[in-house]
Parts: C-alpha cells; sequence; structure tokens
C-alpha cells in the first residue's frame, strides 16, 4: 500500500452556542490514499459538512478545531501558511458541494471559466487553457465541446451544467476530490450520470475521493469503503460491499433497512423505522450518542461511550453489544 | 372494479412563460392525463423533477386553473361543480404538501392550523373543537400540549405531522401525498410513511403518493403511474411493474433507483443519457424519444400508440 | 412579531416621546407646585390641555410594555393616571397669587408664546438675544425662550409626523390588502392612482391645497397624510402577492379557505413585518416634509411652534448673525429623523428573512 494521502487523526471541531463549546465532529479518524473512494455517511446536522469544511481548512470563524488534526502527504496542515494553503486548495484538491453548477458564474462562458483556473494554478497560456477546457468537456461527455465552451451557463441545461460543474473541479487533475451530496439535488436519472463520471475519473487520473451523502446504498456502491457518521462520531467503518451486504452498527442497519429495495409492502406490513429523532449539536445524550434509538441497546450503553475499535478483518466498530455478540458466534 | 373514488380523464393544464407580453408561449404542464384512484386504493406516481407530478397535484385540489378535462370525485365533476357539491368536493380531497416547513404559516399556532379546516368548514367549535384538535394531533403522533405551540418549534418530521393532522381534520376519503417525505432525514422517512400507513389502514383512506423515489412509492403503493412530461407513459399493478417493466422510461427509472446491489446496476439494461427534455420545447412524436435507448423511426413522428399488457396495465410505447 | 421585539433599538424614539409627553412640566411659565393662600396646587398641570393627556396615555402604554412586575406596572401607571385627572379636573390656568410662600418652578420657566417682557425692558438687549443664564439657548427675535419653543415645536412636529404616518399607513394598508386579495382590475385601478399621487407635482398640490384650506395643523396633517400612503400600499401589495404563492397559503387554500379568510388570518399577520419598519420611516419623511413646508411658509400659524416653523424664524435671523436660531432646530430635527431611522432599521433587522433564516439555521444547527 502507498503512503496515505490525507490523515484525519482524532480530530475534534466544536462550535461555541451558548456561552459553551460543543463538539460538531468528534474524535474522528480515517486515512485515504490516492486513488481510493471513501464514502462518508450520516443524516443532517451529523457532522459531516463540518468535518468537510475542517478537512478543506476552511471552518467558518466561529468554529476551532480543539484537538487532533489533519495530514496532508504526512505534513500536518495546521502549521500551514495561507498561501501555501491557497495554493494547495488550488491545486490539489477540488471541492463540489450540493450543486456542482452552483460554482459556475453566469456571466461568463463555461469555457473561460474552466480555462481561468488552468492559466492561475497551472500557469498554461490563455489559447492553452482553452484547448485544455474544450478537451475537459469532451472527457465529461458534452457533445459539440467547442460550442459548448462558449455558452454562458444559463445556455445550458441542468444536466450539463453539473457536468461544467465537475469538469471545472477536476480540471487541475487534484489529488483528492470532496463531494459533499454531489447529486443530491438531481434526479435519479441524473444522479447516476454524474456519479458514474466521478467513477471514470478517478478510475483514469488516480485521485482519491471522499463521497459525502446520507443515502448509505448509494455511497456503498460507488466506494471502496465507507464511514457512517452519527452525532459527530464514526460508529462503522468498512470495506463498501461487505458492509452493504451485512452492516453490524444497530444504526447503519436500521438506515438501510429503513428504505425499501425494489419490494412492495402487503397491507399491515410496515418499513423498518428507526425511532426518534437525529440528535441536535448541544443535545447528544450520555454514553452511545444513538443508544435512546437504538433497539438491542442494554443499560451501559448510556453510561459509557463505546470507542470505535478495530474488527480485524477490516471493520471498526463503536458497539460493544454488536461486538461482543459476534465475538461469542466466531469458532475460536 | 367498482365506481372509482377519483376518475381523471384528459387533464390538461398550461402555463404561460413569464416575459414577452404578446409573444407568449404555453407550455404543456399536463397533457391528457386519465387515471382512477379507486376506494382506499393506494395510487403511487412517480417520474423526474419537473415531469408534472406536483402540478398534477395542485390541479386536482383547485390551486391551478385547468385548460380542460375532468375531476370526477365520487361522481361529482370537481372542475365544473359549484356550492355544497364542490365544497363537498373539496373537503373529501386533501393535499399534503413536500415541505411540511413552508406549508404551515409561521404566524399561526399549530392548534389553529389544525383546526383550519375545521373552521373553514364549521365542522366544530369551542370545546369540541379543542378536543377534535387533541385527538387528531394524537393521531399523529404528537402530544396534545403541540397545539399552543408555534411551528418553528418543531423538528422536519414533526411538522409533516402537523401538516398531516392539518389536511386529516375535514376527514378527507383521499388524500394527496406531494413528496411527503421527501424533505426529511432518512432515518425519520420511515416513520412518516409508517405513520401514514397506519393512517390509511385505519381510516380506509384511498391516497395518492407522489414521489421521484421510485423505491419508496413501489414499497407502498396498489398501483403505479410512470409519468414523463406531463403523461402518465405507463401505468399499472405494482407487482406486475415491478415484475415487467414496460416502457423504456419506466424501465431506465427502475434501474436507477439503485437497488439492486453493488455491480448488478447495468443489469436492467438502461442507463439514461441525456436529461429530460424541457416542456417548452417538447420533442414531436413520443417525448421520450431522444433519450431512449430502443427508438425508431416512427418515435420521432408519431405520438405512441397505448398498449395493453395484461389486466389493468397500459403502457404508451411501440415496442 | 411581539410587541417586545418590536420595541427593541426604539429607545432614543420613545426618549423623545417621554420629553414630550413631559413637556408641560418641563417647561412653563407656572410653578410646578405653589402653596399659596394655605393651599397646595399645581397651576402648570392645571394649564396643560388636553393634548397632554393624549401624551400621557401613550407614555403609559409604553411604560405598561417595559415595566417589569406588577407593582411596577402599577406604580407608574397610577402615577400618569393621577396626573391626567389632575389635569382634566383642574380649571383654567388660575392666575399668579403674588403671595405664595413656596414655588417650585418647572426647569425653563417660561412660555414658549410669550414674549419675556422683564428681558425686553432692560436696555441694553437687542433681539435675538443670545444664550444666558436665564434663556439657556437665548431668544428669538420677538424676546421669547428658544429652549421653550424647541421643546413645545418639537412635540406638535412629532404630532404632526405620527398623526400623517398614521394616516398613510391606514390608507396604505387598505389599498394594499384591497390589491392584493381582490386582484384584477381594482388592483389595476388603484395601482394607476398609486402612480397618479406619486406623479403629481407635490409643490402645485401644495400650493392649491392652501389655496382652498386654512393653514393649520389638521390640514398639514392630511396632506402630509394624503401624499405619503404609496409606497406602504406597494408595500402590502407586493407582499400579499408574494404570500400568496407560498404553500402555506396554498395549503389554506387546498383546505377550501376563503381569501378573505387567507387575507386576514395568513396574509395580513405576514405581511405587517416589513409594515412596522416602513412606519417609523414613514414618520421621519413626515416630519422632513413638515419641516420644508413650514421653511415655505405653510406651517401651523405663529404664535405656536413647530421645529419647522423656528427654522423659517430662524432663517431669517441669520442675516444678523444670529446662525444659532436656526441651527438649533435643525440639529433637532436630524437627532428625530435619525432616531426614527435608528428605530427603523433594528426593526428592519428583526423581520429580515435573511435574518429569521439565520436565526432558524442556527436554531437547526
Amino acid at each position: 500500500m502507498n503512503e496515505p494521502l490525507l490523515e484525519v487523526d482524532r480530530l475534534r471541531v466544536e462550535f461555541p452556542r451558548g456561552g459553551r463549546f460543543h463538539p460538531a465532529v468528534t474524535e474522528v479518524s480515517f486515512t485515504l490514499t490516492a486513488g481510493r473512494a471513501l464514502g462518508l455517511v450520516g443524516e443532517s446536522g451529523c457532522g459531516k459538512s463540518t468535518l468537510a469544511a475542517a478537512l478543506m481548512q476552511s471552518l467558518p470563524l466561529a468554529a476551532r478545531v480543539a484537538s487532533g488534526g489533519v495530514r496532508w502527504c504526512g505534513r500536518d496542515m495546521a502549521t500551514w501558511s495561507p498561501s501555501e494553503l491557497r495554493r494547495w486548495r488550488g491545486r490539489e484538491v477540488a471541492w463540489i458541494e450540493q450543486e456542482p453548477s452552483a460554482a459556475l458564474d453566469p456571466l461568463f462562458a463555461v469555457g473561460d471559466q474552466i480555462a481561468e483556473g488552468l492559466i492561475v494554478h497551472a500557469g498554461l497560456s490563455r489559447s492553452a487553457a482553452h484547448a485544455r477546457a474544450v478537451e475537459l468537456l469532451a472527457k465529461v461527455g458534452l457533445s459539440e465541446p467547442q460550442l459548448r465552451a462558449r455558452a454562458r451557463p444559463h445556455q445550458l441545461s441542468l444536466g450539463m451544467r453539473q457536468r461544467v460543474g465537475v469538469a471545472m473541479a477536476v480540471a487541475l487533475a487534484p489529488a483528492l476530490l470532496i463531494a459533499d451530496e454531489p447529486t443530491s439535488a438531481l434526479d435519479s436519472t441524473l444522479q447516476g450520470q454524474v456519479l458514474d463520471l466521478i467513477d471514470d475519473l478517478r478510475q483514469e487520473s488516480g485521485m482519491a475521493v471522499l463521497l459525502i451523502s446520507h443515502d448509505l446504498a448509494m455511497v456503498a456502491q460507488r466506494c471502496d469503503e465507507v464511514a457512517v457518521m452519527y452525532a459527530g462520531r464514526l460508529i462503522e467503518r468498512g470495506p463498501a460491499a461487505p458492509l452493504l451486504e451485512a452492516p453490524r452498527h444497530p444504526y447503519s442497519k436500521a438506515l438501510l433497512a429503513a428504505r425499501p429495495r425494489g419490494i412492495r409492502l402487503a397491507r399491515g406490513e410496515r418499513l423498518a423505522a428507526i425511532g426518534g429523532a437525529p440528535v441536535s449539536l448541544g443535545d447528544v445524550p450520555p454514553g452511545c450518542p444513538f443508544h435512546p434509538r437504538c433497539a438491542v441497546a442494554e443499560s451501559a450503553c448510556g453510561r459509557v461511550e463505546p470507542p470505535l475499535v478495530e474488527m480485524g478483518d477490516g471493520f471498526a466498530l463503536a458497539c460493544p453489544v454488536v461486538a461482543s455478540k459476534s465475538q461469542a458466534g466466531r469458532p475460536s | 372494479m367498482n365506481a372509482p373514488l377519483l376518475s381523471v380523464r384528459d387533464l390538461v393544464v398550461e402555463y404561460g412563460e413569464p416575459g414577452g407580453l404578446f409573444a407568449r408561449k404555453r407550455m404543456r404542464a399536463l397533457d391528457g392525463i386519465g387515471f382512477e384512484v379507486g376506494a382506499g386504493e393506494t395510487l403511487g406516481l412517480v417520474g423526474e423533477s419537473g415531469c408534472g407530478k406536483s402540478t398534477l397535484a395542485r390541479a386536482l385540489v383547485g390551486l391551478v386553473p385547468v385548460v380542460r378535462g375532468v375531476v370526477e370525485f365520487e361522481g361529482v365533476d370537481r372542475i365544473g361543480a359549484c356550492g355544497a357539491a364542490r365544497d363537498r368536493a373539496c373537503r373529501g380531497m386533501q393535499l399534503v404538501f413536500q415541505d411540511a416547513q413552508a406549508s404551515l404559516d409561521p404566524r399561526q399556532r399549530v392548534g389553529d392550523a389544525v383546526a383550519e379546516g375545521i373552521d373553514i368548514h364549521g365542522l366544530a367549535h369551542g370545546r369540541e373543537r379543542a378536543e377534535r384538535v387533541a385527538k387528531l394531533l394524537e393521531q399523529v403522533g404528537l402530544p396534545a400540549a403541540a397545539a399552543d405551540r408555534w411551528p418553528h418549534e418543531f423538528s422536519g418530521g414533526q411538522r409533516q405531522r402537523i401538516g398531516l393532522a392539518r389536511a386529516l381534520a375535514v376527514e378527507p376519503k383521499l388524500l394527496l401525498l406531494d413528496e411527503p417525505v421527501a424533505a426529511l432525514d432518512r432515518s425519520v422517512q420511515a416513520q412518516v410513511v409508517n405513520l401514514l400507513l397506519d393512517l390509511r389502514e385505519r381510516r380506509r383512506m384511498s391516497t395518492l403518493f407522489i414521489s421521484h423515489d421510485v423505491a419508496l412509492v413501489a414499497a407502498v403503493s396498489d398501483r403505479l403511474a410512470v409519468m414523463h412530461l406531463g403523461q402518465i407513459v405507463e401505468i399499472g399493478p405494482t407487482d406486475a411493474l415491478l415484475a415487467r417493466p414496460r416502457h423504456p422510461f419506466t424501465q431506465a427509472l427502475f434501474a436507477a433507483a439503485e437497488w439492486p446491489a453493488s455491480g448488478e446496476r447495468a443489469a436492467l439494461g438502461i442507463a439514461l443519457r441525456g436529461e429530460p427534455p424541457s416542456p417548452f420545447a417538447r420533442p414531436t412524436g413520443c417525448a421520450f424519444h431522444p433519450r431512449c435507448p430502443v427508438a425508431r423511426v416512427e418515435c420521432r413522428r408519431d405520438p405512441p400508440p397505448e398498449r395493453e399488457a395484461g389486466a389493468d396495465h397500459r403502457y404508451r410505447c411501440v415496442e | 412579531m411581539s410587541a417586545r421585539q418590536l420595541m427593541r433599538g426604539a429607545w432614543p424614539v420613545r426618549a423623545l416621546v417621554w420629553v414630550a409627553a413631559l413637556t408641560p412640566w418641563l417647561c412653563s411659565a407656572l410653578p410646578l407646585l405653589q402653596l399659596a393662600d394655605g393651599r397646595l396646587s399645581s397651576p402648570a398641570t392645571g394649564a396643560a390641555t388636553g393634548q397632554a393627556l393624549f401624551w400621557l396615555a401613550v407614555v403609559a402604554g409604553d411604560a405598561l410594555l417595559h415595566a417589569r412586575g406588577r407593582a411596577s406596572r402599577v406604580a407608574v401607571v397610577g402615577a400618569l393616571a393621577c396626573l391626567g385627572a389632575l389635569i382634566a379636573a383642574d380649571d383654567a390656568a388660575l392666575p399668579l397669587p403674588t403671595s405664595a410662600r413656596f414655588t417650585l418652578a418647572a426647569p425653563v420657566p417660561h412660555d414658549p408664546d410669550r414674549s419675556d417682557w422683564e428681558l425686553l425692558a432692560r436696555p441694553e438687549v437687542s433681539l435675538p438675544a443670545p444664550p444666558s443664564m436665564r434663556h439657556w439657548l437665548g431668544t428669538d427675535s420677538a424676546g421669547r425662550d428658544l429652549l421653550a419653543r424647541l421643546l413645545h415645536g418639537m412635540r406638535s412636529s412629532l404630532e404632526i409626523g405620527a398623526a400623517a404616518a398614521a394616516i398613510a399607513v391606514l390608507i396604505g394598508l387598505l389599498v394594499g390588502v384591497a390589491c392584493g386579495t381582490l386582484r384584477g382590475p381594482v388592483d389595476f385601478l388603484l395601482m394607476r392612482v398609486v402612480e397618479v399621487v406619486l406623479c403629481f407635482p407635490y409643490l402645485f398640490l401644495v400650493l392649491v391645497v392652501f389655496t382652498f384650506l386654512p393653514r393649520g395643523r389638521a390640514t398639514l396633517i392630511g396632506l402630509l397624510g394624503l401624499v405619503g400612503w404609496t409606497a406602504i400600499a406597494r408595500l402590502v401589495r407586493g407582499e400579499f402577492l408574494r404570500l400568496s404563492e407560498e404553500e402555506f397559503v396554498l395549503s389554506s387554500r387546498a383546505l377550501g379557505a376563503s381569501r378573505w379568510r387567507i387575507a386576514w388570518r395568513h396574509l395580513l399577520p405576514n405581511a405587517l413585518a416589513p409594515v412596522w419598519p416602513a412606519t417609523t420611516f414613514a414618520v421621519a419623511s413626515a416630519l422632513l416634509a413638515e419641516f420644508a413646508l413650514s421653511w415655505l411658509g405653510y406651517g401651523i400659524p405663529e404664535p405656536a411652534a413647530s421645529l419647522g416653523t423656528l427654522l423659517a424664524d430662524g432663517q431669517r435671523q441669520l442675516a444678523r448673525g444670529s446662525a444659532w436660531l436656526a441651527l438649533v432646530p435643525s440639529l433637532a430635527m436630524v437627532a428625530i429623523v435619525l432616531a426614527f431611522h435608528a428605530w427603523g432599521e433594528r426593526l428592519r433587522e428583526a423581520v429580515a428573512p435573511e435574518a429569521a433564516a439565520l436565526a432558524a439555521a442556527e436554531r437547526a444547527r
């Protein structure tokens, strides 16, 4: 295995609320190597977007990194100078938010917008940058890229704009692409296309991808590894296919089961719902944050917060109840 | 099937494009929609965004003007009806909106919001009204004390429950659910869907369940209708459609629904290229032909015929 | 929106209102208290007019809104009610008994409308008199105390501004609600009326009005009210049209609500939010208009004072080097307008959708 590209080490990010600091991200650790795709799954308010902002070193001013840190190619990013960070954001990492096309300026031709980044960061000449922009547009699947490059964003359809947004993000061949809910604003028929595009780019250029979403099934199909977040903590991490097949944490299990998959419920049959509501910042229950909604919670769950424990088979799990059961079930 | 509760025939809705005063382009949002909902039945309606799903729901309850067509509720045409008959149809069919945040007046207490239908139709007063509100809140899983609080004090799931109670207050026979859980977190979606199923069965209501989430709609519907650009391209029993979708668009929708496990995604065959055409520039012939993997020459020219594919299963395609 | 939220940032205006309400006691030639012929009386209170009662009611309302606890509310309102009862009960101003054994004079012991004959009697005094210990801001060219006139002028300016704004807001609300609810031809016609009012040459209207109607407070209020309502009408109409597309309005329509019910229950309460700041701005602009009209000579007639008439008066003395006569009312006007604008800005922040959205996001997080 090669050198990890991005290492997150026991990161803790806090927000002030009512005179106190409340953690939005608690003790999150993971690594990402080149060419791999990690999926980060969680519901709204679980801290996944805060985590992404922390990785980008662009947290809101009110937030603070209470402990832990982020390392890029082994270098602690907290020590970087602003100009170093700016260069890094421009060249090494790309960020796609909910709507990739939101990054487009309505006043300028899309080709020029893609070219601009190439001129500034890659030092290309104007004509070379334009040629490269057209190339990129062709690569993301736009027909007649020469013509499209001259179009303003509003002259393109929604799907094309998304593709242009992705093209712009990957124009500088970043080493890491952070995609925060890149498709939740899109129809399922378009979603697949954008995700396919990201897949293809990853396979071609060997960039690492961090795919953030609320949709466990979608993420698991697109990534090598999946991490599930709840209340700012990683509660389960594992290789995508086995995790989708048999998630271990009760929350991951419930999240997957709550979604019907190509079946019809008979009369009287119900979806497997999780009770209660997701926890919000500042009122996280003690112990395991999921225990009030958990079907297999034991009395200890309300007292001791379970750490994320490596299970040995690539999985890591923050649920002692399930862990001890699988241990017992395994022939020693 | 005996007389349907709701029968829609040849419904057409058009919007004018804002802009030019003289050269007004008309956009046909609904183009000859026809379907029926039987008593106690759930009809699922799926389609891409912008295909006219929400317009259909709004046209049914009279929120958007209808160019032509018949919306027959319990045998009375709702569009032409007036006075008491219209009032009854109005009560009998209730719409629940997608965004519970936007569909509750921020300056109206929850109790008054729930009781609005009761007040409008003069169903109860004073103490009886308060009792009904408390009972409705309890039915949707909220404490009776919620009546004195403001909508912003509640979470998304709870607000959607309030929206439901509001619609149920007038005791409708048909509930139109326009993306009722799309704005909610995954773990809360299932709760609300289960509540809807409970209420549907307890009250023997019919429902029209509209969503872009094919898997969800398929799970809760007896019959399924697939909409594309203002037209229903396939309609039939859910089991039949799941087992064998006929229209290429239905097949593509099911394929994109991501319910097969990883790797099997391509197995269903069709992955759509391109994107939904604009309703302002509707393709000639079959509106789906620019994206259709099996389109023929005549698809570009002629509107596709309607075909039968078994009992109560119809689709519009030359294949 | 709770009343308390609306009053946030109102303190400069509230201070002005309290000063205006207490003006009959702050500045009066008559003593606040006197002991004469074995009887304790308050001639200043007795001289106060019915307007003072209205002002007392206003500050009583303000006190009720702000006082914490039942006891303090009862105390404040009780005191103000006693004062009011005294005004109402007392006979007309008593002749000053010469043999008063004890008198407590008002802080500014001058009548705003009468010349200071004692001062005029001094041979070395030339009018207008500059500031002195006796007249803190000096006197005007008729020998009247400027501070007394300023306080009374501020009070009548506030009355005119508030009354004009009240008329403007009332008409604006009625027209806006009618347009937003009825739509169609009613909306079309009323909006044309708005345009006509907006385009009508203001000075021409002033000339016409004062040709046919007498100069005075009522004419001024009516005139300012009748030209000031268009902005509010457009605002309310716009809010109605915008809110009509909101889902909660659609939801009520789907329940079968009539358009008047929707207008009253849903549109108006939500449309009022931006009307509050607009109202404070309307008061400020009415005040400025009164200022300008008085300067043109269409203000309230002598000897009564408003800030505008004070300015007009002072402007005539500018040539003689008595700049303070024009400067003082101008500064007072700037301060009052700023006070209303400050309040309006705070209100606008409080009701701005972005602010609400931010607060909601904060809650959600």
